[in-house]
């Protein structure tokens, strides 16, 4: 096994909730793991959380913090669409929130589709201390191939509006964290790098879309591994070209880290999974909901909000996630990569796999090894001793 | 002896040798310019800027001259030097106040809130 880093900052306790105060959305996007995955539990479930779960929610949260006074505490408010809780109720929620926990007992955050965005949200955000982040694919023209609305037209224009509201707000640094944009290697990446550095975002992600073995992306004209890697590699490059130090990529800065050995906290890219509770509509506690791609009820604990304190949650749900496989474990990439999503890792049946995205994991990891090594930043020399073929199960894979 | 010119920023065209035209483009440059081409020549193109010189060569058949290139490689050029001092200097500096490790959500960054504001964007 590689020596390494440790992961960035984990502490123990730190705790991320992510609730589900909508479990409806007012969009159709072809890619979403929720809607669009095996498990259809979401239908089942109410479409709103109600006023006595999220005030039990609140006081598990206060609990939680007595017990772990030093941990960081994240609250993410999602969804759905975690807009069409309304503002009434959001105001309300936040409201009592924050009687309870200050903002430095508890970060809350919000991603939202921006559809709903106005600047009547933006204020109610800032008053209560929250912040908020929209889901944004690139300009209209890539951003409308997949995020419809349920007549099937884009929202990619009222998207750019509620981005550029963001950015306008007199508050915008503090209640606007940023993009989350899901890759479609159809589209140009430096257009969408560019689109958004253009915009004045300074914060953006590239998400690689939820698909495994088992699931691959059908929603992707001509999809390819390798198409997927040159979008990578093309947009970290351009990255560089544009060499803004405030406008930062996610992604491409967890690859750099990880080629100098710090592992992410991230949990798409090998950081621990239990500590993320996601609380659905009926209260229910469960474990990352992207498992939706998986299987029914691959995410289900028997857990409550009602009945069951956070931390029972993290107990069990430390025994509930796969290890990485071997070959990942023994891979130049993993410090980088972290053996890839575990929804990504399944192929029907297990989750003892590399990611169904490996090959572009592994490029991309390759591609800013070089880079650095190029500008002196890493040895040559560390580079050629340490870099090796894993041995990679691709099953099935469009390369 | 070679002698050195000083050239100034420019391109500078070397002819390489011609490309036949098939009748059908031939008919379509007279239809435009009214003149009967069978061949167009083919140049090499090279950029040169006021670092570079100009070197004329004598006594070697079909080489009249080179270009000599001063200072570094478009490859050698540093690209993302900011970016990525922005990135390992955050990677020394204080962990981070947010436990964001949900890929699902972009949490709140307090460096980019402490850089100095961008310019506007575009407007709507």
């Amino acid at each position: 096994m590689r020596e390494v880093l440790p992961a960035e900052t984990r502490q123990a306790g730190d705790l991320l909730v992510m609730v589900k105060v909508a479990e409806r959305c007012n969009i159709n996007c072809s890619y979403c793991y929720m809607y669009q995955g095996v498990d259809q539990g979401w239908r089942g479930r109410p479409k709103l959380l109600e006023e006595s779960r999220l005030d039990r929610l609140i006081e598990r949260l206060e609990d939680y913090r007595h017990a772990y006074p030093d941990a960081r505490m994240t609250l993410e408010i999602h969804g759905g669409e975690p807009l069409l809780m309304g503002k009434r109720r959001a105001d309300r929620f936040l409201g009592k929130l924050r009687r309870r926990l200050s903002a430095r007992d508890l970060v809350v955050v919000t991603q939202s589709n921006g559809v709903l965005v106005d600047n009547d949200w933006l204020d109610l955000y800032l008053a209560h201390e929250a912040t908020l982040a929209i889901s944004c694919d690139g300009p209209p023209v890539a951003h409308d191939r997949h995020r419809v609305d349920f007549a099937g037209h884009g929202t990619g224009s009222a998207v750019e509006r509620a981005i550029r509201l963001c950015l306008a707000h007199p508050a915008g640094s503090r209640v606007f964290n940023g993009v989350l944009a899901v890759v479609d290697p159809n589209n140009d990446p430096r257009r969408v790098l560019r689109y958004f550095h253009e915009l004045g975002v300074c914060n953006i992600d590239f998400l690689l879309p939820d698909a495994n073995y088992a699931a691959p992306p059908n929603h992707i004209c001509d999809y390819t591994h390798r198409k997927l890697l040159d979008f990578l590699c093309t947009a970290f490059d351009e990255w560089l070209v544009l060499d803004d130090p405030r406008f930062r990529v996610r992604i491409f800065e967890t690859f750099i880290r990880g080629v100098l050995g710090r592992r992410s906290e991230l949990d798409a890219f090998g950081g621990s999974l239990s500590p993320i509770v996601v609380v659905e509509s009926d209260g229910s506690y469960r474990l990352l909901d992207v498992l939706a791609i998986c299987a029914v009820d691959a995410s289900r604990t028997g857990l409550n909000v009602m009945t069951d304190a956070l931390e029972d949650f993290v107990h069990h749900a430390s025994t509930r996630y796969p290890e990485m496989c071997q070959s990942c474990r023994t891979c130049s990439a993993v410090t980088a990569c972290g053996g890839g999503y575990v929804p990504h890792r399944f192929d029907g049946l297990s989750y003892d796999n590399p990611s169904f995205y490996c090959t572009a994991l592994f490029g991309l990891y390759h591609h800013v090894r070089e880079f650095l090594s190029r500008s002196g930043v890493i040895s040559s020399s560390m580079l050629h001793c340490q870099m090796s073929t894993p041995e990679r199960r691709c099953i099935g894979a469009p390369e | 002896m070679p002698e050195e010119d000083t050239v100034p920023e420019q391109e500078m065209f070397f002819p390489m040798g011609s490309l036949s035209l098939t009748k059908e483009q031939s008919d379509q440059v007279h239809s435009a310019l009214g003149k009967t081409v069978n061949s167009i020549p083919l140049f090499r193109v090279t950029a040169v800027v006021p670092e570079d010189r100009y070197v004329h060569i004598f006594g070697m058949p079909d080489l009249a001259g080179i270009v000599v290139h001063y200072g570094p490689q478009p490859s050698q050029e540093q690209r993302g030097g900011q970016v990525i001092a922005s990135v390992l200097d955050e990677m020394v500096s204080h962990p981070s106040a947010v436990f964001a490790a949900h890929t699902k959500l972009m949490a709140p960054r307090e460096d980019v809130k402490r850089a100095p504001p961008r310019a506007a964007p575009k407007g709507s």
